[in-house]
């Protein structure tokens, strides 16, 4: 459904169109849907049309595109990302793009303190919001292209930064530890080989406490309003949040990095995945038992059986969260 | 829209293939109104109906990142008044609780008014927290500005609010701990006021993680020995005794373990296994082996 056609509603994600494309690709093959050449075609030559015309990055929709080109329809870290790993699981070779300019762009957009901003604005400054994301995005841009060229941006600040993220109980985030972000640091350090896993024992702990269980002996929680007995085997993002399926993936996926899923429990997690937020009447998987599937939660719960080896579904690479497959080549 | 003529701008067609691989079905409005952004961008201009252009753009879609770049680029080029933005965007953080971009083209006009205020900031920040106590976005926005303004006055008033309201809040926790970081810095703070003031509102709620995890926090930061908090841990939990919480039962085999009580750490990584968070039990397991 995702490739073809989306309401209206779907205007405000407009500008990571190929964010959502991302995950749709990533999931078929995921799920060992065999593109037929015709498809691959399509499909990128379609994302190819995203690559802006002085060769940065790729911007988020056809929308957002001008003909007679100026910087003020840039690449974004984002799409750029995004388009890479469809291309990538595709099969294309990335002969299209210019791997010098691109990590020129992600280097430009990396600013003092060692974290990159979404974009460069018209006289190639940084701009926009720049956190833990935008380090997992362009590291991840950086292994994607396999890049060893000159441009490469400041590694040693960005650790830096990263490490200055860990909050007082072993997650990382801007001030309150978050999962998703945890992810994305962890996962950046892994990306650039410097993630010594015995430094994040204590991050260990607090990803594995993301997963919610109620019991006979906790069960005074369940009369907080942000709990709900039906997250049993979930995981939340943050301490005394609801259960969400997204963070599924983000705490396995990042203690996966530290080589410690082994402390998720399985049977729970799988349980909520396929019978509680698995939308059996039109497939996909949605944010909470109560939501409509969507694509974003989709991926990351097939990425998440994926990480338990779920019968049926094709290896991750959950460092750059495509499928193995794609990767191996790099 | 209807206020400002563009009829000697061609809106820019949307050039997708025919057999494009995702479309959205755009509503004709939007259509026009990227259209027409896309045909003033090109040119560069710098107006005040490209300046109601952006506003239509961001309402609606609020991820349109060259839609903010280009409203900045407007405001500075013409002079706008700045506080007048800050206001505008009062009213769209409400509509876009979860949006990035606005609290970034915040942080932009502050800096450029080199505005540090905190008392124009504190209203917009408290509707917004009062709406959704949780939300990253505004909570880390707090933090900026209170950093940025270098006025941490008002924070232990606020967060003592918020925790008096729902005392399993981790993002005022969270936004507590970075003030008590902040203050202690300025001038050294009498941390045991801060310890008693944990360990009450743990006796609150004995299962809430995220006062016990403050709490440890605090002892780490201000180089404690946590050796001290037996007596009061023993209260809710022990290795013979029905233990009645988990986050306790933890935090009492911490204690074993900086004593050097293998014995007992095990006895409880056991109790934890086995009885009382049987759904971590691989990882006690774990803990309990490399003892």
């Amino acid at each position: 459904m995702v490739l073809s056609m989306l309401p209206s509603k779907a205007q405000s994600l407009d500008s990571n169109k190929l964010l959502l494309i991302y995950c749709a690709v990533c999931s078929l093959s995921l799920l060992r849907y065999q593109f037929t050449k015709q498809e691959r075609q399509n499909i990128t030559e379609f994302i190819y049309l995203h690559y802006v015309p002085n060769g940065e990055g790729f911007r988020g929709s056809m929308t957002h595109k001008l003909s007679d080109w100026n910087r003020y329809d840039p690449g974004t870290l984002a799409n750029t990302y995004s388009a890479l790993c469809i291309l990538t699981t595709l099969g294309d070779d990335l002969a299209g793009v210019e791997k010098d300019k691109i990590m020129k762009y992600v280097k430009d957009c990396q600013i003092v303190n060692g974290s990159f901003l979404s974009i460069l604005d018209i006289n190639g400054h940084p701009f926009g919001d720049g956190d833990l994301r935008q380090c997992y995005l362009a590291s991840s841009i950086r292994r994607l292209l396999n890049y060893k060229g000159d441009h490469d941006f400041n590694i040693l600040k960005m650790i830096k930064f990263i490490k200055s993220q860990c909050t007082y109980d072993g997650g990382l985030g801007a001030g309150e530890s978050h999962a998703g972000l945890t992810f994305c640091g962890l996962s950046a350090l892994q990306l650039v080989g410097a993630l010594d896993r015995d430094e994040w024992s204590n991050t260990a702990h607090w990803l594995v406490h993301r997963q919610l269980f109620y019991t006979e002996y906790n069960r005074d929680l369940l009369e907080y309003k942000f709990c709900d007995e039906v997250d049993q085997g979930s995981h939340n993002g943050r301490e005394n949040k609801f259960g969400d399926t997204c963070y599924s993936f983000w705490v396995i996926g990042a203690l996966s990095l530290l080589r410690s899923s082994q402390f998720v429990n399985k049977q729970h997690c799988e349980n909520y995945l396929l019978n509680v937020t698995q939308n059996r009447i039109i497939g996909g998987f949605s944010k909470t038992d109560s939501d409509d599937p969507d694509p974003y939660h989709s991926f990351l719960a097939i990425a998440a059986l994926s990480i338990m080896k779920f019968e049926g579904i094709g290896e991750l690479d959950y460092e750059l969260v495509v499928p193995k497959l794609a990767t191996n080549k790099l | 829209m209807e206020n400002f003529n563009y009829d000697d701008v061609q809106p820019l067609p949307l050039v997708e293939p025919n057999n494009p691989v995702t479309t959205i079905l755009y509503s004709d409005d939007y259509k026009r109104t990227l259209g027409l952004l896309a045909a003033l961008l090109e040119k560069k201009e710098y107006s005040e109906r490209a300046y109601h252009l952006t506003t239509e753009a961001i309402g609606l879609n609020a991820a349109h990142y060259t839609a903010w770049q280009y409203r900045y680029h407007i405001v500075i080029n013409l002079g706008y008044d700045l506080l007048n933005e800050l206001n505008w965007l009062e009213e769209i953080a409400l509509d876009n609780v979860k949006n990035y971009q606005i609290w970034n083209y915040r942080q932009l006009l502050i800096k450029k008014l080199e505005l540090k205020n905190l008392r124009r900031e504190i209203p917009l920040l408290e509707v917004m927290i009062d709406e959704d106590s949780k939300n990253y976005h505004v909570w880390s926005y707090r933090k900026w500005v209170v950093q940025y303004c270098n006025d941490y006055s008002n924070e232990l008033a606020f967060v003592g609010r918020l925790i008096k309201e729902d005392v399993y809040n981790n993002s005022a926790w969270a936004h507590r701990f970075f003030t008590i970081v902040k203050l202690n810095e300025i001038k050294q703070i009498n941390i045991q006021d801060e310890i008693d003031y944990v360990l009450e509102n743990i006796e609150l709620a004995i299962h809430n993680a995220s006062t016990w995890n403050y709490l440890s926090g605090i002892y780490e930061h201000f180089n404690r020995s946590i050796i001290e908090l037996e007596p009061f841990i023993s209260k809710f939990t022990g290795l013979d005794n029905e233990v009645n919480s988990t986050p306790a039962l933890e935090f009492l085999i911490r204690i074993f373990l900086v004593k050097g009580e293998k014995e007992k750490a095990s006895k409880g990584y056991d109790l934890l296994a086995k009885k009382f968070d049987t759904i971590r039990e691989n990882y006690w397991n774990f803990l309990k082996k490399k003892l």
